[in-house]
């Protein structure tokens, strides 16, 4: 099967491990959205499966074709892997990386072009026009925002079958955000290319992920289809005695208490329905919502 | 293409237009100050190219190393080149472009000296050596700003050239003592002795780039 896996991904700096042990297996032509609080490890995790940094341990594997027989290959040091995947890291041109800032846009997007085999100038030219980007211009001179369209154009041209987007609308304008949507959604629907968008914004590009990834304190807490996950996670409040009961035998999330009152993000079994009574009052949640409730903090 | 060739063809892209700039600056700087020099404008002009080629070069090589490692490198990594490909492609570039230049550089400073022509076979491979010996150094300081980040690598290059200036010293000062027969029987023999520093120059070279390419082998690279 067409697909790109991690398995048993551990990282560590020095003696932090910001990884555990990550086993993840992501399908081609589908758009996931790894969420997951600062320092939760998306990037690393990102890198790592993108074979730009090295794992401690566990191996990243990619499948070059459908066919069941073939080897898949491993990702480290391997460029036919890596010829599979882009990941498009946030510029970050301060600090010890300063020197990057000195290149122009067009050299940069010239770089990409060089290196990624199957990169598409026109759509690269496209993007360029769409998010009026000024080509000529040092990447020191351009906001977060314009910094962020830079990488998003490297990923989208560079026709990766298997494309990281690290933070693509951090700093963007609501205009550029959805121009970013709206390209990724046509790109996709006309390659059928794996996107990952690892995002804080999650309310806002919720729609367009296919499924959701939750990474919290270097775990995967889940991975499922989006639309089932917010018809399943539920708000539950009324009576603690009757808020109980519906939790009991339940995945329960995010527990409240307010006097005798209780509230709770409960998950229910597929399929299964839970209605208002008198005692109880079930609201749905949205993926933001259900993302606070499971990592266990208030917005 | 395969993944080194792209490499090749980025990097001498990018080493070839920094080091064409500055070069074209270098030779616009010295026709200027050859042309109100007064004297024959091709002599005047050949010496102060083979001074301004020798320093920039040089001066290149260790900016390369400080520049590259640290910035374009990660940049390359970042668009799924492999580690080892974006090393060869940095090297290779890297040394095409500043031997092409000490070249040019030798062969203008053989035009104004006609006195060393004579000379000028049994000299090159010393001249190829000793640029050698200035990749080692850009290696050098690539390893250590990559490893210890640009300020404390730094700082770590300048005590790592003056531990070589002193045992330098130290090694100059033995051979040339009184009853050292090494030196005296080298001197009598340049050939001989600019095929050592030749040698020499190569082995130093190699093990920099070994060495560099040990220290990012595994390292993170961070942007």
């Amino acid at each position: 099967m067409n697909t790109l896996e991690c398995k048993g991904i551990v990282k560590k700096f020095g003696s932090n491990e910001v990884l555990h042990g990550i086993d993840l297996t992501l399908e081609r032509g589908k758009i996931y959205g790894l969420i997951g609080r600062n320092g939760a490890g998306k990037t690393t995790l990102l890198s790592i499966a993108s074979g730009q940094n090295p794992a401690t341990a566990g191996e990243v594997t990619v499948s070059a074709s459908d066919d069941i027989a073939a080897q898949p290959l491993k990702v480290w040091d391997n460029q036919d892997a890596l010829d599979l995947i882009c990941f498009s890291r946030e510029l970050n041109i301060t600090g010890g990386n300063a020197g990057v800032g000195g290149l122009k846009v067009k050299d940069y997007l010239k770089a990409a072009q060089t290196y990624f085999p199957n990169y598409d100038k026109a759509l690269e030219d496209r993007l360029v026009k769409e998010f009026e980007l000024d080509v000529k211009k040092r990447l020191s001179k351009l906001s977060k925002g314009m910094l962020s369209m830079v990488t998003i154009i490297v990923a989208l041209a560079s026709k990766a079958p298997y494309t990281f987007f690290d933070e693509p609308v951090a700093g963007l304008d609501v205009v550029a955000r959805e121009t970013f949507y709206k390209i990724a959604l046509e790109e996709f629907s006309e390659s059928g290319r794996t996107f990952v968008i690892s995002t804080h914004i999650i309310e806002e590009a919720a729609d367009i992920f296919e499924e959701v990834l939750f990474l919290d304190k270097g775990k995967i807490i889940l991975k499922e289809n989006t639309q089932e996950l917010v018809e399943r996670v539920v708000h539950v409040s009324g009576k603690e005695e009757d808020v109980d009961a519906i939790c009991e035998g339940r995945q329960v999330y995010h527990v409240e208490k307010i006097g005798r009152s209780k509230a709770a993000a409960v998950m229910l079994e597929p399929g299964e329905e839970l209605k208002n009574t008198a005692d109880i009052t079930v609201q749905p949640m949205n993926l933001q919502q259900i993302f606070v409730a499971m990592c266990g903090k208030e917005a | 293409m395969t993944g080194l060739e792209r490499n090749i063809k980025y990097w001498f892209f990018y080493i070839g237009k920094t080091m064409g700039l500055t070069y074209l600056m270098i030779i616009g700087i010295c026709a200027f100050m050859s042309f109100f020099d007064g004297g024959n404008f091709m002599e005047v002009f050949s010496k102060n190219i083979v001074t301004y080629l020798i320093m920039a070069s040089g001066m290149s090589i260790i900016a390369f190393g400080f520049m590259n490692v640290t910035t374009i490198f990660p940049i390359t990594i970042s668009f799924s080149s492999r580690r080892s490909s974006s090393l060869i492609g940095m090297n290779v570039a890297q040394h095409v472009f500043c031997l092409l230049s000490f070249a040019f550089a030798f062969a203008c400073f053989l035009y104004i000296s006609p006195e060393i022509r004579p000379y000028a076979g049994a000299a090159a491979p010393a001249v190829f050596g000793g640029v050698c010996v200035l990749f080692f150094m850009g290696n050098i300081v690539a390893f250590l700003s990559d490893r210890f980040g640009r300020a404390l690598g730094m700082v770590l290059y300048m005590i790592f050239v003056l531990a070589v200036c002193v045992g330098s010293i130290f090694l100059v000062t033995a051979l040339t003592r009184k009853e050292s027969t090494l030196l005296p029987a080298l001197l009598t023999n340049l050939g001989a002795l600019s095929v050592i520093i030749c040698a020499a120059g190569i082995i130093l070279d190699a093990i920099g780039i070994w060495l560099l390419a040990v220290g990012i082998k595994n390292k993170d690279i961070k942007f």
